[in-house]
Parts: C-alpha cells; structure tokens; sequence
C-alpha cells in the first residue's frame, strides 16, 4: 500500500492545483453561496428605525422581537435621527415605544402605545404596523393574563404568591419549550414530510460533492490507457487491484475532507444540524462508487465531464433545487425515491444505492480478475 | 531456456499460428520477421502470457506456462510496440513510478544507472519532451527494471533515428552476451535483424525473407 501511496502522490504532484480545488469545491463553495444569499436577503430586508424612550424590560422585550423578524432590519435611533433619515428615506417607517409603555402593558392599556411615522414613499408601513401590533397585542395578553392568574391566587386564598415578572418569564419560558406557533400535529403511521429544499447548506453541499466527486474521478480515464495497461501483467499488483488501491486512498482522501467540511461548517454557521455520520459515509460511499463505475464506462474525458455537468444538473431539477417539482413527484413518485439526494436530505442512509452500487463494483471485481487470469 | 512445442492459434477461421515449435538458448537473440498479419505480434503476445495459445505447451527454464503464469510473468520483460510511459512524467517519475509497483525494489541510483547504461541521460525532463529514440529507450529501461531472463521486443525499435537504433542493438547485445538473458525481437528492418540477431524465425514462408537471410549468414527457420 505504500508504494500505491507513493505512486499515487507522483500523479497527484502533477495536477495539484486542479485535485485541490476539486476537493475543497464542495465546502468552500457552499460557504460562498450561503454568505452571498444572506447578504442579499440582508439588503432585501425593510428597514425601519426605531426609538425607545424608555429602556425598562417590556420594552426592551418589544424591540428584540422586532430585530428577530426576518424581514426587518430594525436600526435603534433617537427621534430626531429616526425622522430625518425617514425625510431622507433611507429607512421605510418609524415606530416610536413611548415612555410609559410598560406601566400601560401593566395595566392592560392598549391605546396609543406606540407611534408610527411613515414617508410618502414608505411601502411596508402598514404591514410592519400590523407586525408590532401583534407583538403589543401578545404582551398585554400575557400582562391580563398574569393578572388574572394573580387575583385567583388570592381570591383561592393560594400559598403560591407568583408575581406578575414570575407569572410572565414563565409563560414566555413555556411559549418557547412548546413552540406552539409551529408545532404540527401528525399520527403515529404518517412520517413528518420534509421540504427538501436544496437551497439549504447540506443541498448545496451535497449537490456540490457529487460534482466534484465525478471530476476528481477521471483519472481513470486518463490512467486506463491501452498503453500503460499492457505493462500490469508483469508487475505485482495487477490492473483492477491498482484501480482499487486508489480507489481506497480516494475513499480517505474525501472522507478527511468531509470531516473538515463538518467542522468548519458547523463552526460556521453555528446551530446548524449536521448529517449523521452513517448518513454521510453511505452519501460518499455512493459518490465514490458512481463516479468509480462510472468513470470506467467512459474512454472519452470530455464525455465524461459533460455527463458529470449534465447529471449534476438532472439532480438539482429533479430535486426540486431549481424550480417547484412537486407536481412531477406527485405524479411520479419513483423520481423521488431513486433520486440520492432525497435521501441524504431527509436525513437518511442512502442504503439503496450504495448495495447497488456495492453489487456491481463485486461483478465489475469478478470478471477483471476471470479475465486477466 | 524456453521451449515451444506444436503451438497453433487462430482467430475465428483465420489460422494465425500453426503447429509452430522451436527452443532458445541463454544469451541468443532470436529475429521474428514476417510481413504484416502473419502472427508476429500474436506469437509475440503468446509467449508473454498475455494471449493464450489454443494447442500446444510453452515451457521457460523447465517450468511449463500452464498453471504458473504468476511466476513466468516475474521472469519475462515485455517492450510492447506502442510506448507505455506515462508522457506527463519526468524521465525520473516513470521509473520510479514502475519500480514501485514491480517485483525488485531499487533505489534511485540503480534506475537512473539503468538508464545511463543505454545513453538515455535526461533524467528529470519531461517524457512529452524527449524525442522519439529517447522515449524508446525508456520504454525499454522500464521493462528491465525487474530483471527480466526472456525479454520480448515487439518492434521495439520503429520510427526513431539511426544513432538511436545503435544505441538499443548495441545496449541488447551487451545484455545477452554479459547477462545472458533470451531475447526475441521482431522487426521490419532486415539491416536490424542481421545484424543484431543469432537466428532468425520467419514467419509464413515468406520468399522474400528467405532470399534476403540467404545472403547473410544467419540461421534461417521458417513456419507455414
């Protein structure tokens, strides 16, 4: 095996630069695509100012959950500076959390709370207002509510003593641990259906390692020449075990560089959930084992990377990354089922196709070794 | 020594060997010659293992073909005709390239001497630079570097300049003559085969052959 590695490093020595790139394509191009669309839904955000004249916690409360919307982009002002950017229509509208704001959410006083200005050329101010009056609306909620849960206290005469700050952490604690606003309900035979959106750091990168899996993959074209062939019989390592060898030392290659993809990813983009490990070494025993098979069907280079580009790009449509599929995956429910993205999407091993592909790397092993016997 | 006994071959209905027999001695260099299509290249093949004879038994210091192939191959040093380098190597790479995944380890030294001994002295230049003898004779360098005893050249010798030419025959008589290994060459250029070889096989009875070794004083075999 040591002399495959060194044979090995002898041809990668000549085509450094595009192996490299081929390698770390997957990872450094995801990262890429990621920053660039959170950088235009960053600039596509409406953006608003808002003032606080007074700092106390509901309002304080109030202004992060406007920060938190992903569609706005909430710049913390004082009036005058708020007013005059809205004249100079830098920002869209202007929303004021006046002073008094928590004792009135105390008392339950809905009215006149907050105030909002807006330009002639503001075109997100009413559904903006909405927003924050949703938000208003659900404090004074929670407010009425811990008063009503306090006079029952008293009027059971409870040993409890809650006090309103009690009453009203706790229910936003249990708002968040229950997330009610997005739980789905399902029954027990019914699978949850997930949106494999492809525009998602895992579609983009698993997109991406199939690319680069099949174009790290022609060097076998290139080292199956006739020539070079007709001297294996008389070394000791014959012709598909050398293909193998490398195979192999791919096969760690890729899986070192899948680990640090992980790394940086999840450092990266911090939260995000990662692919199991089984789920990921099926995913690039599969890659690894198409572009293998594949490349031997192929004596031409240029065919092969035009079928790697065309193949990718089947996979992007057919996997919905491209335009809405749904209707075709409805109406064909197979295209999703033999599609190998799918499954490492949903989060599961692609069994199905690294046995197949396993199956045919045995039969492919059989008849090289029968033939050259 | 290698023997060959009654050996045929055909390819569907076009019988390309026929009943064809004949021994070498250690240190013999044996001219194959024959006009194109008459089995040279095939003959050639057979007795490098890579084809299989359809009648007959071919046997190399006693040890028979049949059923010892893996051994054989340690012991024969195919130059095919088409040149197996790989062309983006250096001169250097190639060798070290074979020598690791061949049956004798040798250091650099030994395979840059290798290629010295035969006048091939660009080293670490490109093989798509070399010219056309040069990447002849590293065609040949790699197939020596496991120490062949019965080396099989299949026009090993087409194409590349007079001087280049020399330098080869000249570099193969020394291997037969000091290391005593079998060699069998097949050639267009009869100027080649006269001078280079012991003997020479001729293959399909060809009169052109036989009027053009009369004159020589070569041995002369030839098959139907």
């Amino acid at each position: 095996m040591r002399h495959l590695i060194i044979t090995r490093f002898i041809h990668l020595k000549k085509q450094w630069f595009s192996f490299f790139l081929w390698l770390v394509l997957p990872f450094i191009a995801t990262i890429i695509i990621i920053q660039i669309t959170s950088y235009i839904q960053q600039d596509t955000k409406v953006p608003i100012g808002l003032v606080l004249e007074e700092e106390t916690n509901q309002a304080m409360n109030l202004y992060q959950s406007i920060e938190e919307s992903p569609l706005l982009r909430v710049e913390k002002l004082n009036k005058t500076d708020a007013l005059r950017n809205l004249k100079k229509h830098e920002i869209d509208s202007v929303f004021i959390i006046r002073d008094g704001y928590e004792n009135a959410i105390k008392s339950g006083q809905r009215n006149q709370l907050i105030q909002g200005y807006h330009s002639n050329l503001s075109f997100a101010y009413n559904p903006v207002k909405e927003m924050i009056a949703s938000l208003v609306q659900q404090e004074t909620g929670r407010s009425k509510a811990a008063y009503f849960i306090m006079d029952l206290s008293k009027e059971h005469s409870s040993n409890l003593s809650w006090t309103w700050d009690e009453i009203v952490e706790t229910s936003k604690m249990v708002q968040q641990e229950e997330n009610l606003l997005h739980s789905t309900f399902t029954y027990a035979s019914n699978s949850i259906e997930r949106e494999t959106s492809t525009f998602n750091v895992w579609g983009i990168w698993a997109l991406l390692s199939i690319l680069s899996t099949m174009l790290l993959f022609d060097w076998i074209i290139k080292e199956r020449s006739k020539n070079i062939k007709i001297r294996f019989p008389f070394m000791k390592i014959s012709f598909q075990n050398y293909l193998l060898g490398n195979l192999l030392i791919y096969t760690v290659i890729l899986f070192l560089m899948d680990g640090i993809s992980l790394i940086i990813i999840y450092q990266l983009f911090n939260g995000i959930n990662l692919p199991s490990i089984g789920t990921l070494f099926s995913f690039r025993m599969m890659l690894i084992l198409g572009a293998f098979l594949l490349a031997l069907c192929f004596k031409n280079i240029f065919n092969y990377y035009s079928f790697s580009f065309a193949f990718t790009l089947f996979l992007a449509i057919s996997s919905g990354a491209l335009f809405p599929v749904k209707g075709i995956t409805n109406r064909f429910t197979w295209l999703e089922f033999v599609n190998p993205l799918n499954s490492f999407l949903s989060g599961n091993a692609t069994i199905l196709w690294s046995f197949i592909l396993i199956i045919i790397s045995g039969i492919w092993y059989g008849r090289e070794v029968f033939r050259n016997a | 020594m290698l023997k060959v006994k009654e050996i045929s071959k055909s390819f569907g209905k076009n019988n390309v060997l026929n009943q064809l027999s004949f021994s070498t001695q250690p240190g013999e260099i044996i001219g194959l010659v024959g006009e194109n299509g008459a089995g040279k290249s095939t003959l050639l093949k057979i007795l490098a293992t890579i084809e299989k004879q359809d009648q007959g038994c071919i046997t190399f210091d006693g040890v028979p073909y049949e059923g010892n192939i893996k051994d054989i191959r340690k012991k024969i040093g195919f130059v095919p005709q088409d040149i197996a380098i790989w062309e983006n190597f250096s001169v250097e790479e190639n060798m070290v390239f074979f020598e690791k995944l061949g049956w004798k380890n040798k250091n650099k030294s030994a395979l840059r001497a290798l290629c010295l001994d035969m006048k091939l002295d660009k080293w670490k230049e490109k093989a798509s630079t070399l010219s056309g003898g040069m990447k002849r004779k590293l065609n040949l360098a790699i197939t020596l570097i496991h120490e062949p005893t019965l080396l099989l050249l299949d026009e090993p010798t087409v194409g590349i300049d007079l001087k280049s030419k020399k330098e080869i025959g000249y570099y193969l008589k020394q291997l037969a003559n000091q290391e005593k290994k079998t060699i069998i060459y097949t050639s267009h250029d009869m100027d080649e085969i006269i001078h280079l070889c012991n003997r020479v096989l001729c293959i399909g009875n060809d009169p052109f052959y036989e009027d053009i070794l009369k004159k020589s004083n070569k041995q002369l075999v030839t098959f139907n």
